[in-house]
This record gives C-alpha cells, sequence and structure tokens, in this order.
C-alpha cells in the first residue's frame, strides 16, 4: 500500500484570484527588473538604443511599477494591530493610492 | 422538501494505486452538509467511503477535503451552497492515504518549530498566570486556530516546498510572540525565521481567504516579518552604541 503524493500542477497561479495577484506581483517586478537594468545599459552606451525602444521599455517598467504598488498597498493595511472590517481595509487602500498618487505628483513637480 | 445532489467523489485506492471517480445521487433536504451527504453515501449506497469526521460542528477540524476545487470543512458546507455535480476530493498538497484521507503530519510537524507553548508551569510565577483583557485580545483571533489544515493546502509555497512552517505553524508563533506569558521568544525567533521559515511566506494570501475561523495567517507573518526587522534594527542599534 502506498500514499499517493500530490504535487501542486503548473498551473496552480490560476486557480484562484489570490494566486493571480500574487503571479501580477511578482511578475511585475520582473517588468521593473527589465526596465533598471536597460536604463543602466542606456546611460552606460546611449549611442547602442533607439529612442522608440526606450519609449517601450519605459512604458513597460512603469506598467510593472503600478501593478507591483497597487498590489502591495491592498496588502499594507494588513500590517495595523487592529482588526479591520473589509470596508475599512478598502478605505486605507484608496487612502494609500491618493498618498501614494500625492507623493509621485511632488517628486514630478520637484525633478 | 427533498432536493437531490449529485456528487462526485475522487476515490484513491492505495492497493491498486489509481484514482476513480464515483457519482452518487443524495435525496435530502436543504439543510444537509457535504459531511452528511458523505455519511449517506456510505449508509444508502454502500460505498465504503473513507474520510476523517468527528465533532460536526466545525469545532474539531478533522473533515478538510477540497470542495469544488476549494479546501473546506466538510460539515460546515451546504450542498444548498454549491454549484452541482459537487465534487469532492482529498486535500491539496498532502500525500493521500485513502479516498479522502490525507497524511497531515508534514504539516503538523511544523508546530514543533512553532513551540506553541509557555513555560508557566515549569516557572510557577503567578503574576505571569494574569492577563488583562487587553492582553488577551492580542491573541484572540491567532487563537483560534483548529488545526484543520486547510490553510496548508491552499498555500502554493507549502505544496512547493514541504520543509516550509507554513501559515497555521507561523500564526501560532505569532500568537505566542504575543502572549504576554511569553518567554520563550529568543528560543523562538531563530526557528521561525531560519531558511524555512516565514521570511519564504510570498503572501499570496490564499491561507487567510480560506480560513473557517478567520484567523487571518497572511496577517500573522506580515506582522511576524515586521516584529523581526524591527528586533534586528533595535539590536543594531543597541550594538552601536
Amino acid at each position: 500500500m502506498k500514499t499517493f503524493e500530490q504535487k501542486p500542477g503548473k498551473y496552480w497561479w490560476t486557480q484562484s484570484p489570490n494566486s493571480m495577484v500574487y503571479a501580477m506581483r511578482e511578475f511585475s517586478g520582473v517588468l521593473i527588473a527589465i526596465w533598471a537594468i536597460y536604463t543602466l545599459l542606456f546611460f552606460a552606451f546611449p549611442e547602442f538604443f533607439k529612442p522608440t525602444i526606450k519609449i517601450f521599455i519605459e512604458a513597460l517598467g512603469l506598467a510593472g511599477a503600478i501593478i507591483h504598488t497597487l498590489t502591495w498597498l491592498w496588502a499594507m493595511p494588513k500590517l495595523l494591530p487592529q482588526k479591520l472590517s473589509d470596508s475599512i481595509h478598502s478605505l486605507l487602500f484608496v487612502l494609500l493610492i491618493v498618498v501614494w498618487l500625492g507623493l509621485s505628483s511632488l517628486l514630478i513637480l520637484w525633478i | 422538501m427533498e432536493t437531490q445532489y449529485k456528487i462526485k467523489v475522487i476515490r484513491y485506492n492505495p492497493e491498486s494505486e489509481q484514482f476513480k471517480t464515483e457519482d452518487f445521487t443524495v435525496k435530502a433536504g436543504d439543510d444537509i452538509t457535504v459531511l452528511e451527504a458523505l455519511h449517506i453515501i456510505n449508509k444508502v449506497h454502500r460505498a465504503g467511503l473513507s474520510y476523517r469526521f468527528s465533532c460536526g460542528m466545525g469545532v474539531c477540524g478533522s473533515c478538510g477535503a477540497m470542495v469544488n476545487g476549494k479546501p473546506v470543512l466538510l460539515c460546515q458546507t451546504f450542498c444548498r451552497n454549491l454549484q452541482q455535480p459537487i465534487e469532492v476530493r482529498p486535500l491539496k498538497n498532502f500525500p493521500i492515504i485513502k479516498d479522502l484521507v490525507v497524511d497531515t503530519d508534514s504539516a503538523f510537524n511544523k508546530f514543533r518549530t512553532a513551540m506553541p507553548y509557555t513555560d508557566i508551569a515549569i516557572r510557577k510565577a503567578p503574576k505571569h498566570l494574569v492577563q488583562t483583557k487587553k492582553q488577551r485580545e492580542k491573541i484572540e483571533q491567532t487563537s483560534q486556530c483548529i488545526k484543520c489544515m486547510l490553510c496548508y493546502s491552499a498555500c502554493p509555497v507549502f505544496g512547493l516546498n514541504n520543509n516550509f512552517i507554513g501559515p497555521a505553524a507561523a500564526s501560532t508563533a505569532y500568537r505566542y510572540f504575543k502572549d504576554s506569558r511569553d518567554t520563550l521568544k529568543d528560543k523562538r525567533a531563530p526557528k521561525v525565521t531560519d531558511k524555512n521559515g516565514v521570511w519564504n511566506c510570498t503572501h499570496v494570501g490564499e491561507c487567510s481567504a480560506v480560513c473557517p475561523k478567520n484567523v487571518d495567517p497572511n496577517k500573522a507573518i506580515l506582522k511576524l516579518k515586521l516584529m523581526g526587522t524591527l528586533n534586528d534594527a533595535k539590536k543594531l542599534v543597541k550594538k552601536k552604541k
């Protein structure tokens, strides 16, 4: 008699909304990494890179950064010691987005 | 009024090492749970299904199984709320012993890492036995864990790496870290944060979504990580001083 060892399938990350959010968060990290590496190379060897590719890579990096930030901001209210209801959790999530957008706007104005 | 429920059970036979799907029809009232439906299947159809259960009211945590793809307690899942045919299969991420019975030892062993106890009885210090309401509230939520192992079944990190401490053991560790009577923090912390510890958690959040007692292990692990980071920072500051 033998027990049957179960292992997750290749597509386990598509099986629930939480897993898909997780996969998106991790994948968005790869997009940011691609942007970071490209930017470093662009500054080192600007003559080898076309501006059209740069715009594409920057759009990719921006999309990655937005997905990554939103998915982490969703997790952040859980760090608070208080017990939060779903509505308060959502409210804090919206507030964090407002703070994030505010800080980003200040940064853009400052630059 | 009687309703007909179609139930599909995925069974494992350890002797032939084969799976088979069996369809059953159960006639019962609106108020039956999947666990009761399985009882009827065994009684009426003489199916000889193997599955664990005990209290039948969501306290013992024995009757965990996958129902329509989600890990649930069979005794708390009503057939009327489910899409038919109702598919019942063993919990994911654990070796299957027979039919719906899985071997949860790998997860239970993780509780040793969490050191889920205080040393009050050994020290016999009465002042440590008294907890204020506020102190109790801090551990209220994480104390609700019934070790049903649904969170381990839902955790993709545990599925990929069986050595990972896992949600229930981590939230239990957090419960004892926050216990006002606890004096084992220094011994527990290295175990909970080692290479198979909480830092492996990627916060998919599925453990909290399936927990029948709303323990929220995802939140507990986030807090453990924060506690660990702050403690390390404090130690660094102290060293410099």
